[in-house]
């Protein structure tokens, strides 16, 4: 493994060499071994995660708490570099077509529409997923973790977090929020340019939700992309934003470019609401200081949209076997309560904490029930699942075209 | 981009100096400068044309045809334009007058200077962000005037950050731009010296003759690669309109990252052709100003 690391470092060294270098160790191929053995193979290597890294507390936890865990534990020593979406497609793409046999990273931080566009173009190595020890633990009963935008994740992934859209209000400007869709319609008639939504992805995801509640439900769209149900349902849902669109900050001729800039406007009550795909968020950035201490996250009752993130280990990593130790580390109860922890990230644990031993429970209970949070049986009670990845591709694009 | 800034200076040494054959020893230097120079531009622009071509990336076929046919494309292109020439325009307009002001005065001179270098090294996104602390309708200026009860909410503060006209996007082109073209008017001046305008006042002219005719055609010809290139530099940069900007229209560069980083491939060979559009642009401009020159 360490010979085919430095093969790995020569390579992107001497371009010329690659051709000649032998392929690495695939993970389907790691996946068969016993686990001792691909442990063994994983100590004294390095794992190149490429990942988003845009939260600064998301990195801290990485790179502060995760890398000299797993260094100390496995021998792994892990380097979080920047790539998230397209452009891990972009990339791998270049990589499988310049045909190097080893590529840099070892493991992809994705899901959705990113999971999809890599296994249609067999960027991704697997299956591999199903051996981690720490998954005998995941919640795989969940819809929302089992499946990831309706695709099975068929062991070309592993699940390492769940979150779900919700819509962050300041409790002391606005102490009775609406809590339906229909609630939030008439509010924002009567406070006229206090609401919007960013033009990126938590704002689509909450169109998407709101497309959902205005077309019969979730189900409506389950069983992949339908082009007719689509277009009926956009009608549906401009006709609505239209009727909205008076109503809305700068009478909606202009949108956030993001969620922090969203969230910028909130802070600075210029508008009244802001969201997060990040249920936990209202808690985590007022700790942060970049909300109001008095910010409460609140999910609509017509339902809002849940998903997983995963980990996914390329067709040519250089190596799978440190990757699935990564994986399988980034599944540990203590690697996921600290994940959860709001002073940490406060992402969402895939276990399901009922099934693990009796100490874990009582730790994971106690971040849970913090009061600022919005209560476990009330977010899963109104969870939606996603559904096929093309219906968001198609949203965001239609509503560039036509909505802005 | 920020090295044709030395360009003016280095203009009026070539200028002073008597004109010799190019030795060999010259030949060197120049043919590194322009590898240097210009293989990164012929990488870039290469890949530009290959994307477009769809010989790199996921160009769709046709994408020329859509990206010049999309209204949102040349609402973009407009926007950028619009905020270069304003910005650049304002900037210049500025730093002339104050130049003008001050030029023949040395000590004054010489303050203006340490004053206009204050915002030069400021990073672009932090005078965006300071901008947008500033004069967002929940920022500083808005508060105050609140608190001064001039203004019963934020709606009510003009909206100069993200707002069609970009102009908060040209107030901080301004900012940062003006300092800049006025360090270069103020050592142009200081260089030329008072001679020419001298012996014109001396032949008869008078003072507004004298500004019309000698002192700002000179002041502008020198200044001009200094002028083209905030141009160019504002029409290319992505930081201030993704801070201060509009989001419909879109700015040429953040509609090309939107593009990019589009969830449906065929958007992506579409950034290709904006890129390129965007590069013909600065090429042009750079182009005329050349023209403009050799027929002056």
């Amino acid at each position: 493994m360490r010979r085919a690391v430095v093969g790995a470092l020569l390579c992107s060294a001497t371009v010329a060499g690659c051709a000649r270098e032998a392929p690495p160790v695939t993970a389907a191929q790691m996946a068969v071994l016993p686990w001792d053995s691909v442990l063994a193979r994983a100590r004294g290597s390095t794992v190149i995660w490429r990942m988003w890294r845009g939260d600064p507390a998301v990195n801290a936890f990485i790179d502060a708490w995760v890398a000299p865990r797993l260094l100390a534990q496995y021998g792994v020593t892990l380097q979080a570099v920047s790539g998230q979406g397209n452009e891990l497609v972009d990339q791998l793409s270049v990589e499988k077509e310049s045909g190097a046999a080893t590529g840099a990273a070892s493991l992809v931080w994705i899901n959705g529409e990113t999971f999809a566009a890599l296994r249609s173009r067999q960027l991704l190595g697997g299956p591999w997923s199903q051996v981690l020890p720490a998954g005998a633990f995941v919640d795989s009963a969940s819809p929302i973790i089992s499946r990831d935008f309706e695709q099975d994740p068929a062991g070309y992934e592993s699940p390492w977090g769940t979150v779900q859209l919700a819509l962050i209000h300041d409790s002391a400007r606005t102490p009775q929020p609406p809590r339906t869709l229909a609630e939030l319609t008439a509010w924002i008639r009567v406070h006229p340019g206090r609401f919007t939504y960013d033009q990126s992805f938590a704002g689509m995801t909450f169109l998407k939700g709101a497309m959902y509640a205005l077309n019969g439900g979730a189900e409506t769209f389950r069983g992949g992309f339908d082009s007719t149900k689509y277009l009926a349902a956009r009608t549906r849902l401009f006709t609505w934003l239209d009727s909205l669109k008076p109503f809305l900050w700068r009478k909606g001729a202009q949108y956030p470019v993001d969620v922090a800039a969203l969230h910028r406007l909130f802070a600075n009550g210029e508008i009244d609401f802001t969201m997060s795909n990040n249920q936990n968020e209202a808690v985590t950035k007022a700790l942060q200081g970049i909300l109001p201490r008095t910010s409460r996250a609140l999910v609509l009752r017509d339902g809002t949209i849940a998903n997983a993130h995963f980990v996914g280990i390329p067709f040519n990593a250089p190596n799978a076997a440190g990757a699935m130790v990564v994986a399988n580390f980034l599944l540990s109860a203590e690697a996921q309560l600290e994940k959860q922890r709001p002073a940490v990230w406060a992402d969402g644990t895939v276990l399901n904490v009922a099934r693990l031993p009796a100490a874990w429970r009582t730790k994971f209970d106690s971040v849970v029930n913090d009061p600022r949070l919005v209560p476990a049986d009330t977010l899963r009670r109104y969870a939606r699942p996603e559904v096929s990845p093309r219906y968001h591709e198609r949203l965001q694009n239609d509503w560039r075209r036509m909505m802005r | 981009m920020r090295l044709l800034h030395s360009a003016p200076v280095n203009f009026i040494r070539v200028n002073s100096a008597t004109s010799r054959p190019a030795h060999a020893s010259r030949a060197v230097p120049l043919v590194l400068a322009g590898t240097l120079l210009g293989v990164p531009i012929a990488v870039g622009v290469g890949y530009l044309v290959a994307g477009t071509l769809g010989i790199v990336g996921n160009a769709a076929p046709g994408g020329m045809q859509r990206v010049l046919a999309d209204g949102a494309v040349l609402r973009s292109a407009l926007l950028s334009l619009w905020i270069a020439t304003a910005g650049t325009a304002i900037a210049l307009c500025g730093a002339l007058l104050i130049a003008l002001h001050f030029g023949d005065q040395a000590r004054e001179s010489r303050i203006a200077r340490r004053i206009a270098a204050l915002p030069l090294p400021v990073p672009t996104v932090a005078a965006a962000v300071a901008m947008l602390l500033l004069l967002s309708q929940g920022g500083w200026l808005s508060r105050i005037a609140m608190h001064l009860h001039l203004l019963a909410g934020p709606a009510e503060f003009p909206a100069l950050i993200q707002d069609p006209w970009a102009i908060g996007v040209i107030v901080a082109v301004v900012w940062k731009e003006l300092p800049f073209l006025l360090l270069v008017a103020l050592s142009l001046q200081s260089l030329r010296g008072t001679a020419l305008s001298d012996a014109a006042r001396t032949l008869g002219a008078t003072r507004l003759q004298v500004l019309r005719t000698v002192t700002l055609p000179l002041l502008l010809r020198g200044m001009s690669p200094s002028i083209i290139a905030v141009f160019v530099f504002v029409l290319g940069s992505l930081e201030l309109p993704l801070v201060l900007g509009p989001s419909a229209p879109l700015a040429l560069p953040m509609l090309i990252q939107e593009r990019r980083q589009a969830l449906d491939m065929a958007s992506h060979g579409e950034a290709y052709v904006i890129a390129l559009l965007a590069t013909v642009l600065a090429l042009g401009a750079a182009v005329a100003h050349e023209w403009l020159r050799d027929d002056a």
